[in-house]
């Protein structure tokens, strides 16, 4: 047995980190897989280049309200291959939310979540919910208007829905809608 | 032989999966190392600071100037208090001294009695030009660059002086 071989085994046999590897990359695929099942596999490795460049682009981001956007203007025009590694996560986190969209909706229109993948769609949903959340927040890290008005936009949301939430809990008059706005509006 | 070929397809599948693989970590190392280990490309501008006035200055009489002035650090702009011992030899002419001795960086002044500056860390002294009379300083004074702007004394970056000590 060779030395990476027994390496190899001694961590499998305390991790089981090969086997677990090898029931996806070698999983039986029927006849009828095609290139419409990609878009998971391509989630995921966008997702690993936006933790890759992300992890890089901390090394040199300044995150205080203060110094984020001079970091980043740094990050573009000062540092070697800085605007190409920041458009890689400003593009990429795009490209992610369009990718996981596309793939939600093959999921749905094949019919994949159905029995037995339901806890798989269920698993997705929050996936989903997590990879919009991120993509607000990595809007706003730049902390230009954008993100300023960005921020504005979004609290102003909750806000609202709190609101609404306060009116069916106590049952006050907040038939219309445009009564709701009001109040948001005053304060 | 149906076997074989069957065989051959997947190891020319798996190592064409690999090969792409390492393709996609190559273009992502790269500029990934390129971005960590290259040194950044700071955008250099001549900054003229106002330190003080002509007018203000007396003929072979140094005095000592304080002025603020901005330090670039990456992203980071910090305001920091300078000073500079200013010689005016004549209206047209102001010579800025950096305000540390060469020898240690101690804070020097101007002995008006001796007519000569005085560092009091280890008593090296300097002519008025900046020279050095006594003492274990290795080099003249360094000067800030230096230019007059309607009758206003403007530095900019600090010159090391060349090693026309004894």
């Amino acid at each position: 047995m060779t030395l990476k071989r027994r390496i190899a085994e001694w961590i499998e046999h305390r991790t089981g980190l090969e086997s677990a590897a090898k029931q996806f990359l070698y999983e039986e695929i029927p006849a009828s897989a095609s290139w419409h099942q990609v878009f998971g596999s391509v989630a995921v490795f966008l997702f690993l280049v936006q933790a890759f460049t992300g992890l890089l682009l901390s090394f040199n981001y300044a995150g205080t309200p203060g110094e984020a956007y001079n970091s980043l203007r740094y990050i573009i025009t000062e540092l070697t291959g800085g605007s190409l590694i920041r458009g890689l996560h400003h593009w990429g986190a795009s490209f992610m939310i369009v990718v996981v969209v596309l793939h939600m909706m093959q999921v749905f229109i094949w019919g994949a979540y159905k029995k037995p993948r339901e806890a798989t769609w269920m698993v997705g949903v929050v996936l989903l919910l997590i990879v919009l959340a991120f993509g607000l927040t990595g809007y706003l890290l730049p902390w230009d208007n954008r993100a300023y008005w960005g921020t504005v936009v979004t609290t102003q949301i909750m806000h609202r829905i709190s609101l609404l939430v306060w009116c069916l809990v106590h049952k006050i008059v907040c038939t219309k809608t445009g009564q709701i706005l009001l109040v948001g509006a005053e304060s | 032989m149906n076997q074989n070929l069957e065989q051959d397809r997947r190891t020319f599948l798996l190592s064409a999966i690999y090969g792409l693989w390492a393709l996609i970590g190559l273009l992502l190392a790269i500029p990934a190392s390129i971005y960590l280990l290259w040194p950044p490309r700071p955008k250099k501008e001549d900054v003229w600071v106002e330190a003080g006035t002509v007018g203000e200055l007396k003929l072979d009489a140094p005095a000592e100037l304080v002025f603020r002035r901005n330090r670039v650090d990456g992203w980071k702009v910090a305001s920091e208090k300078s000073t500079t011992w200013a010689v005016k030899v004549s209206d047209q002419e102001v010579i800025a001294f950096a305000p540390q001795c060469p020898h240690l960086g101690c804070a020097y002044h101007w002995n008006a009695a001796k007519h000569e500056f005085l560092c009091p860390c280890h008593a090296s002294t300097f002519s008025i030009q900046g020279d050095v009379l006594t003492g274990p300083a290795p080099r003249a004074l360094d000067r800030y660059e230096l230019k007059i702007e309607q009758g206003k004394v403007l530095v900019g970056a600090i010159r090391k002086s060349g090693g026309d000590a004894g």
